[in-house]
């Protein structure tokens, strides 16, 4: 990771962004942020590296928040402006280790796809039902019993987390892969097949 | 905009930010974050995102280390039992397992060759394990054994199921505490 070496930024005591860079809770979700991000890449390194590169990635965000301080536009939550600057950080920090180039983006016409194909307010029609089964049956089990416990079930993801004895962030990374692998079906099924 | 399209929307939203953290499109992720900016519900939702992501990444670094342990005992200390905490009923094969590795003195050899075919059968014990009642229970499926060894059997199944409640109540004392308030 290439860290910018940079004077101290001064900024008031009452400056929204040093308050929230002050705020231990929302300095965590930052770490976690970058660690999430950082440990796909260092999987084999010991956990204390893992740790360190991200609370850098997290001081390195935070020197650039108090520089950019005066884009900051007060009306807005400043988590996800922070966020959004970890985010600039960690993509500098992914280029220097990364061996292989980003993959393609993902296809935005299958996510559209996806939405309308699982829209509850068209689901009212058979052909819209029988699509959603059809996802259903072309994915692996672990998938498809997730989808089916939100989207048939309608089960929150605590209800979801308890019925399968997991955690609930777990529970809504499950749920993202699963419809993540949907969207796959979504963008190489032919359009004209669709209702 | 109702409340499941709602719930779509944020699970959709999700969804693709995983999608584009997984395969480094930070110019996707950055989007998804201005999104976020006014979207208070997404950002709570991405920052769960990232502690699914942490949870899931310490888990395959304990297999990967509990892997290497064990192959390191069974390399080197090949006396050495290596208990692994399972979760779901105790089963005749459990069961069986564990007469294999701590048999008892003076089975007959019938018994040997029954244990031997029992090591393979997946089926939970029933709930009560008095001896006439076990007896009467797997004699039914399995064919008769002599008393011995459904004696020698019942223990063991008793050991094992008391260890298994043991390990269910520290599962249940270690789980993480629901959220107070549910999100979509």
């Amino acid at each position: 990771m290439t860290v910018t070496v940079t004077q101290p930024v001064a900024a008031p005591p009452d400056d929204p962004v040093r308050m929230a860079l002050d705020d231990p809770e929302l300095r965590a979700s930052l770490v976690n942020h970058a660690l999430a991000v950082l440990g796909r890449h260092l999987a084999g390194r010991p956990a204390a590296d893992r740790a360190d590169k991200a609370k850098e990635a997290c001081q390195e965000t935070g020197v650039r928040a108090l520089q950019k301080r005066h884009d900051y536009d007060p009306t807005r939550p400043v988590s996800p402006w922070l966020h959004g600057i970890m985010n600039f950080v960690l993509a500098e920090a992914i280029r220097s280790v990364r061996r292989s180039p980003a993959q393609e983006s993902a296809d935005p016409a299958a996510w559209e796809q996806l939405e309308a194909d699982l829209d509850s307010d068209k689901a009212e029609s058979v052909h819209a039902r029988l699509d959603v089964a059809s996802y259903l049956a072309k994915l692996p089990s672990e998938h498809t019993e997730v989808l089916q416990l939100r989207f048939n079930e309608g089960l929150t993801h605590n209800e979801i987390a308890v019925r399968l004895g997991i955690s609930n962030v777990n529970a809504r990374v499950r749920l993202c892969r699963a419809l993540v692998a949907a969207k796959l079906i979504a963008g190489v099924e032919p359009r004209e097949d669709r209702p | 905009m109702n409340t499941n399209n709602r719930r779509l929307q944020i699970d959709l939203a999700a969804a693709r930010y995983l999608d584009a953290l997984e395969r480094d499109d930070f110019t996707a992720m950055s989007d998804i974050w201005q999104s976020a900016l006014s979207d208070p519900e997404l950002d709570m939702v991405l920052r769960e995102i990232h502690a699914g992501l942490i949870e899931e990444q310490s888990q395959e670094a304990l297999a990967t280390s509990s892997a290497a342990l064990t192959a390191a005992v069974e390399n080197h200390l090949p006396s050495a039992e290596i208990v692994q905490s399972k979760l779901g009923p105790v089963t005749v094969a459990d069961v069986a397992e564990e007469l294999f590795r701590h048999t008892p003195d003076r089975l007959p050899a019938e018994a040997h060759v029954l244990n031997e075919r029992l090591r393979a059968t997946q089926e939970p014990l029933p709930d009560e394990l008095g001896l006439s009642g076990l007896t009467a229970w797997a004699e039914t499926r399995f064919g008769v054994a002599p008393a011995e060894y459904w004696r020698a059997f019942r223990q063991a199944a008793v050991k094992l199921e008391l260890r298994r409640a043991a390990e269910a109540e520290y599962h249940l004392a270690a789980r993480r505490a629901p959220q107070p308030e549910e999100k979509p």
